[in-house]
């Protein structure tokens, strides 16, 4: 089973930019609990990373045939990107939305998701061990 | 060194509150959540507030003794118009002893525009998962139990 775990701009900035707010684990720390968890439990994990909406758009367009779920942290595009919307509505593997902190909580801003409207399933506000339980518990949503 | 309690709580349900009634409750999965904490080492306790009972002071009992909290309100229409001000403060009060707090939802509440969450307010740090079926429940726990882990001493 093919799982691509899709991080938007800034998360490369992850344990140095607002620790407060984002926590100390690197992206790096995430990948690796999310490739070490992955392959124990048998599933084909790939972590990407851009600060650029079209190379997002274009990763989930390749993963169109082949991948059985999606879990993305959009970051800001999150708020912004109806391309992003577009381009997750033609999946049809099991889509995960994803935010560490919880966005509802925040600046009036970040309260509007256009990724919310394409997914299956929103996980908000519970830190990065969240990327970690995603995978824990697809097994459970792709058998339902 | 005594187990870590996670408290389920089901809340305006049609029960008055009981473990035993919850079995009852169409496709829950009671018995996966018992098994998971179980299995993580966590106690949970699993409790539905009927709509007619003191709501806020129920929350205030429920959560004197427990370390971190689970909130589910299906009956949530997903629009700032029915948790009273007494309800929020309660859970504020559990944000201000420091308690983790997850709210679940079975659907994805923020298909429809302008959806804000059940526990909204500035006053309470809350995690939430929606649109994970019966599993919301198991993810939350296993989120919990993940962050309680890590904030161990």
């Amino acid at each position: 089973m093919n799982v691509l775990i899709l991080n938007g701009p800034n998360l490369n900035m992850l344990g140095v930019r607002e620790p407060e707010i984002y926590g100390y684990d690197t992206l790096v720390d995430i990948e690796q609990r999310c490739l070490t968890v992955g392959a124990a439990m048998g599933l084909n994990v790939v972590c990407k990373q851009s600060n650029y909406e079209g190379e997002l758009i274009e990763w989930i367009q390749q993963a169109t045939k082949n991948t059985s779920a999606i879990i993305i942290n959009a970051g800001a595009y999150t708020h912004t990107s109806i391309a992003l919307h577009d381009a997750l509505k033609v999946i049809s593997g099991y889509k995960i939305e994803l935010h560490i902190s919880n966005p509802h909580l925040r600046e009036s801003f970040r309260h509007v998701s256009y990724v919310s409207k394409a997914v299956d399933a929103v996980v908000v506000g519970l830190g990065t061990s969240a990327y970690v339980a995603c995978l824990e518990t697809l097994p459970e949503l792709l058998a339902g | 060194m005594s187990q870590k309690k996670i408290l389920l709580l089901f809340m305006h349900g049609e029960h008055v509150h009981s473990t035993q009634t919850l079995s009852t409750r169409s496709g829950f999965a009671e018995q996966q959540c018992r098994s998971l904490c179980e299995q993580l080492g966590f106690e949970i306790d699993i409790r539905v507030l009927a709509a007619s009972s003191d709501v806020s002071g129920e929350i205030q009992v429920l959560t004197q003794a427990i370390d971190a909290l689970i909130v589910s309100n299906e009956n949530f229409s997903g629009s700032a118009d029915s948790i009273a001000i007494e309800e929020l403060r309660s859970f504020e009060m559990v944000t201000e002893r420091g308690i983790p707090i997850v709210e679940v939802h079975e659907q994805n509440i923020f298909v429809k525009d302008d959806t804000r969450p059940y526990l909204d307010s500035p006053g309470i740090v809350a995690g939430l998962v929606s649109g994970m079926g019966q599993s919301s429940y198991l993810f939350a726990i296993r989120a919990l139990a993940s962050m309680m882990e890590s904030n161990a001493v």
